[in-house]
């Protein structure tokens, strides 16, 4: 296979400002993570200490294999919502390697108000467990919570309850899930050990109940302890309803850590083909390549000569739809059809695109999508030539596809190409952006443009003038909103994709989730009907 | 994956990774070693540590590895359980042996402020025909003993209360 | 002249083992008396037969008279070998054994009485004009016992009449301390001898402990098979000895040498036996005591003589006279034993136990190990901790220390800890091998002969550890290829 000749020209103006922009924008998301995984208040570090409890990450650490990476999903997630004062939803989710196995975590950070669930909480925690479902991947459970946020009741009792029908369905389908409790899990929060195959308590410190003291005391009169109520050796002696108790936090986590290494190994549906080979191209380069303007195209071809094994790329109809770039490529190993935005897509690039799709279906190849698209082109010609119907082809080869697909969103994401393009909503097994990214219906621009265009019409159908002024604060009012809602964080805090990711980070995220998803079986694919 | 070891009186936190080609990877304070080991035909082993090779002698026993080599002579290797050191250990509720079942004591092995060590036998109980002996859960000193011979008692009844020794 | 077919050995360990050998080579047959613990050692599982001592502790069972006695009834011995330590310097046992009709292979009954009374030895020898220290007998006056002591001088080494080999010994450097020193000295004979009983004796500083090994037989017939030094000791224990001593010019010799064979003509001594001698600085010796037995360090001698001094016993004992001349009796390059014992040289030397997991023995020219351990033996606090003597012979000095540290380095025991390495450190020491050892050398060099581990020592040790732990390698190879190449990533 030929490695992509690079085109790029380092000692440019043009590579030289990117860089610059970008390399700044990346240290900013980095700091951001940075503050949000560690940046706790002294008082609240003291009082977790007091309980004689390990930090979240702490746990992490010795849970993990030494030497091994962790993957951390949506790390910023709230990161826009509540004030900023929940990082990262509360928990941390991610996935990662116990005793040699692939394993997604979740781990309650109580280092915040006590661990209290949000409503943007089970929602990080259904997605991870949507994930496990999608990959067959067993689940490793921290609890450490006080239960939901009492001002947020209505949303986490919604979201919250497909938390535990998702730990239901992991276990009908046969993936364990081991649950160490190291401090409170409250009312709902009790079902979460409850669920799983094997659970751990932490003597003193842990306490299972569907309610605490001052739940039981309102309700019935009675006065009993935590410990009491639902603690280690109530419920590892006498109820049953816990499997291991466990002095320390470190044993906890030891006879976790045993458990995990009993797991029947995987079984995997794919394999990597060849021997990993790190990419002929300098990762970083990718830093001036792609421009902070998402209006400004690069060749993403040069992208992929950074992120794929020797930079090698197999291209698939290199003279037809070349606004779509497909073919092969190797990712640690692990062979993968790539299919990356140059720009609009086109009736011919849709139907690349569709024919891609069913054709790596059919060798059984995943797919990456490199999505930089401001959508599909508009025009009467287009339409003539039958544009919706190919974008609509294109999406049908979505919903039939049944390899995994995994989605990196470079640059822009706007318009229905973010559907095509495997979207949110096509269930890729793993969704990311670049700190860079904007996305939206449309552009912020365009959509103030569009609005003032319309009210503008609508004033003149009624006989009325528009007013400057007022014309340009809709305009600027339009525009802001866009612009903050279309940004990397905005979509991120929400939970839209699985996490920021640093640019140079691509390569093993992808390779960590290559080798995760190859633990569920792949299907035939199937498609409906699609309009010729 | 985490070991503590302890050769002559000085502890080794060390943290052992998969290496390349079959080797690990040994890392500990600041040093990182490669290592790799083979049978000799001798019985010896062929240790191979950073592509230098030493042929030595292995020998374990349920808490300790032996090992000797020509130019460092014998040295033994313990390895020390982690858990009982790391994170922050609560004290077992062990201070009180409880019934299993009801029953009746038919003898018992100790008197108040006795030493105990972890395992002894303390009581022995009958109940549904069955000789029972209760052994001390952990070391300590017997605070009081709550039933005599031929005193009959319900299940989960204390028996023997510990304190520390 | 006593005929005897068969042997009991009423000892334990490599002595056993040896005696067995040295017997089995003159064609007689041999049986072990053992306490249950040492059922599996080697004397046990070689000798012809072997028969079990009961005792309330195994150092009881072999100290058991009446039950050795009736274990000769029973198995038919008509000869006891005593080994050394134990019952081998018991005059009771020696007669207890005559008048049963068992042959004792070693000195008459008389003989171990009197050198076993340290006070009685030092005054035979001295009255027969032979080398003694200054000093002074208890017994003598008890009244003046004090008075005489003081005038001794310091620095004085006060004595236990009844002990030996070292034991109870106590130096003396202030007079102020001289009282307090005698009644602890006397608590402690009473408690460890049964006998209170005390000597004092000039202390010479820096002493080279020289002794010289005697056979004699029925005849009166006596030869000097020439001496051994024994300076390298700790705490008054012998670790490292070696023939002939290098400190000696061949007059020196020849005196020290005459000198024992003298001492042993004096008591018509019959059989194998040793008489030791403190030597000072200036060439002046003292005779120190006389040990009517086999010493552990026996073979030195054996290999630069060519005697096999097992066999010599028993031939004396069988009433032969001895087949040598003194001047028969000619020395042949130079030997060193290391005694290997089992013990923390990092910690104090305190006793070490454990299980052997693997024994190997070192081989090669000029070497030879003693030894009564096995694999899968346990190594207790119930007997000595020495596991073997490691012996070797070369044609000089250099040689021998040489092949000495070799043998050392090859000899594997695992599962406890020895003083293999320090036994090497003190070969290599330059006062060793410039031969200014004196008794204090171990002592006055402790700081330079502690053990030193490099970062590689320590590399190599924990590498074994791990890769001989398969639960901890099976671990770490399930930790897929890639994610390992992946190392501690995060995003």
């Amino acid at each position: 296979m030929k490695r992509i000749e690079s085109r790029i020209d380092t000692s440019s103006e043009a590579f030289r400002r990117n860089h610059e922009a970008m390399s700044a924008i990346v240290a900013k998301f980095r700091e951001r993570m940075e503050i949000t995984r560690h940046q706790r208040p002294a008082h609240e570090i003291k009082r977790v200490r007091n309980q004689g409890k390990l930090l979240v990450r702490e746990r992490l650490d010795l849970l993990l294999d030494p030497g091994t990476p962790f993957l951390e999903l949506s790390a910023l997630a709230a990161c826009e919502d509540y004030d900023g004062e929940v990082p990262g939803a509360n928990v941390v989710t991610g996935l990662g390697v116990v005793s040699g196995r692939e394993v997604l975590i979740h781990a309650d950070d109580s280092s915040v108000k006590g661990g209290v669930w949000y409503t943007l909480t089970p929602r990080k925690l259904v997605r991870m467990l949507d994930i496990a479902l999608e990959n067959r991947l067993p689940v490793l459970h921290l609890c450490d919570s006080g239960g939901a946020f009492l001002e947020e009741l209505s949303g986490v009792y919604i979201e919250g309850g497909r938390v535990f029908r998702n730990q239901c369905l992991l276990s009908k389908a046969g993936v364990p899930q081991v649950a160490m409790v190291f401090g409170h899990c409250t009312a709902g929060g009790a079902y979460i050990p409850a669920l799983c195959d094997y659970s751990i308590i932490v003597r003193g410190t842990g306490g299972v109940f569907l309610g605490g003291p001052p739940l039981v005391k309102a309700a019935t009169g009675e006065e009993h302890t935590a410990d009491e109520i639902g603690g280690c050796d109530l419920h590892t002696q006498v109820s049953g309803t816990v499997d291991y108790p466990a002095d320390s936090e470190a044993q906890a986590i030891e006879i976790c850590r045993e458990i995990v290494a009993q797991f029947k190994p995987a079984v995997r549906s794919f394999l990597p083909e060849r021997d990993p080979e790190p990419p002929y191209y300098d990762p970083d380069e990718i830093h001036g390549i792609v421009s902070p303007d998402h209006k400004v195209l690069f060749d993403q071809r040069e992208i992929i000569a950074r992120i794929v094994d020797g930079s090698r790329f197999h291209e698939y109809q290199p003279a037809y739809g070349t606004t779509l770039v497909c073919g092969y490529a190797y990712v640690w190993g692990y062979r993968v059809g790539i299919l990356a935005n140059n720009g609009v897509l086109f009736s011919d690039s849709s139907k690349k695109a569709a024919h891609f799709i069913s054709l790596c279906n059919q060798n059984r190849t995943p797919l990456l999508f490199l999505q930089n698209t401001t959508g599909y082109m508009i025009g009467r010609n287009y339409e003539m030539e039958g544009i919706t119907k190919d974008g609509a082809k294109m999406l049908m080869a979505q919903a039939g596809s049944a390899v995994p697909k995994f989605t990196v969103i470079t640059s822009a994401a706007f318009g229905a190409g973010y559907y095509g393009m495997c979207g949110r909503a096509w269930d890729p097994r793993f969704i990311w952006a670049w700190p860079n990214v904007h996305m939206g219906v449309m552009g912020p621009e365009q959509a103030a443009n569009t609005l003032a265009d319309v009210k503008i019409a609508q004033l003149r159908r009624n006989g009325h003038a528009p007013d400057e002024t007022e014309m340009t604060q809709l305009r600027r009012r339009v525009y802001e909103k866009a612009e903050r809602e279309s940004n990397a964080y905005f979509a991120t805090s929400r939970l839209w994709d699985d996490g920021l990711l640093a640019p140079t980070d691509t390569r093993n995220a992808l390779g960590m989730a290559l080798s995760a998803a190859a633990h569920a079986p792949i299907a035939d694919p199937h498609y409906g009907i699609f309009r010729f | 994956m985490r070991r503590r070891y302890l050769i002559d009186g000085q502890t080794h936190d060390v943290v052992v990774t998969r290496g390349t080609d079959g080797a690990v990877q040994i890392a500990r304070a600041g040093r990182r070693i490669s290592a790799r080991a083979e049978p000799l035909p001798d019985g010896r082993h062929r240790l191979t540590i950073d592509g230098r090779e030493h042929a030595v002698w292995i020998a374990s026993s349920a808490d300790s590895v032996f090992v000797h080599s020509n130019a460092t002579g014998a040295a033994e290797i313990e390895t020390v359980d982690l858990t009982a050191a790391a994170g922050h250990a609560r004290a077992g509720a062990a201070d009180a042996l409880t019934a299993p079942m009801p029953g009746t004591v038919i003898a018992v092995h100790v008197a108040v402020g006795d030493a105990v060590v972890a395992g002894q036998p303390l009581i022995v109980i009958e109940s549904m025909k069955l000789e029972t002996t209760l052994i001390a859960p952990r070391d300590g000193r017997v605070r009081a003993v709550h039933f005599g011979v031929g005193s009959s008692f319900g299940l989960k009844a204390v028996l023997v209360t510990l304190a520390d020794a | 002249m006593p005929v005897f077919q068969k042997v009991l050995i009423a000892n334990r360990g490599e002595i056993a083992l040896r005696i067995h050998h040295g017997l089995k080579a003159m064609g007689l047959s041999t049986v072990v008396a053992h306490h249950a613990v040492d059922a599996g050692s080697p004397a046990v599982l070689e000798a012809g037969e072997a028969i079990e001592l009961r005792g309330p502790t195994p150092v009881a069972a072999y100290l058991d008279i009446a039950q050795i006695v009736e274990a000769c009834r029973h198995t038919g011995a008509q000869a006891v070998h005593p080994g050394y330590g134990f019952l081998s310097e018991n005059a009771a046992f020696a007669r207890a054994l005559e008048q049963a009709g068992i042959v004792f292979i070693g000195p008459r009954a008389d003989t171990i009485e009197l050198m076993g009374d340290k006070v009685r030895a030092r005054n035979f020898v001295a009255e027969r004009g032979f080398p003694v220290a200054p000093g002074a007998i208890e017994e003598d006056d008890p009244a003046t016992f004090v008075e005489r002591a003081r005038r001794v001088g310091t620095p004085l080494l006060i004595k236990p009449s009844a002990g030996g080999g070292g034991k109870g010994m106590r130096i003396v450097r202030d007079p102020g301390k001289l009282e307090a020193e005698i009644q602890a000295a006397r608590r402690e004979g009473e408690r460890y001898f049964g006998d209170g009983r005390l000597f004092v004796e000039r202390y010479v500083e820096r002493p080279r402990h020289i002794e010289v090994q005697v056979l004699g037989d029925d005849n009166g017939q006596v030869v000097h098979l020439w001496e051994r030094e024994c300076s390298v000791q700790r705490r008054f224990q012998k670790i490292i000895e070696e023939t002939p001593s290098p400190a000696l010019s061949a007059q020196q010799q020849r005196d020290i040498c005459e000198t024992a064979a003298g001492i042993a003509r004096a008591c018509r001594y019959r059989g194998a036996g040793t008489v030791e001698f403190i030597y000072a600085a200036g060439g002046e010796f003292y005779f120190l005591e006389m040990n009517t037995r086999l010493q552990v360090e026996h073979p030195v001698t054996e290999m630069v003589t060519g005697v096999d001094l097992v066999r010599e016993q028993v031939r004396v004992a069988r009433g032969e006279p001895l087949a040598f001349a003194q001047a028969d009796i000619v020395q042949q390059g130079h030997a060193i034993e290391c005694r290997l014992y089992a013990e923390d040289a990092a910690h104090d030397f305190r006793p070490a136990t454990g299980k052997i997991l693997c024994w190997r023995a070192p081989t090669g020219p000029g070497v030879r190990v003693d030894a009564g351990v096995r694999e899968g033996q346990a190594v207790t606090t119930a007997f000595d901790p020495m596991i073997a003597k490691i012996v070797c012979h070369g044609a000089t000095r250099a040689q021998a220390i040489e092949r000495s540290v070799r043998a050392l380095q090859d000899a594997v025991l695992l599962g406890v800890t020895t003083n293999a390495r320090y036994l090497t450190r003190v070969l290599r020491h330059p006062e060793f091998m410039q031969v200014r050892a004196d008794t204090g050398m171990l002592a006055r060099c402790a700081e330079e002969l502690r053990s030193a581990p490099g970062d590689e020592d320590t590399d190599l040790a924990i590498a074994a550890a791990v890769l001989a732990d398969r639960e901890l390698l099976r671990a770490v190879h399930s930790v897929p290829p890639m994610h390992a190449a992946m190392g501690a990533w995060r995003n």
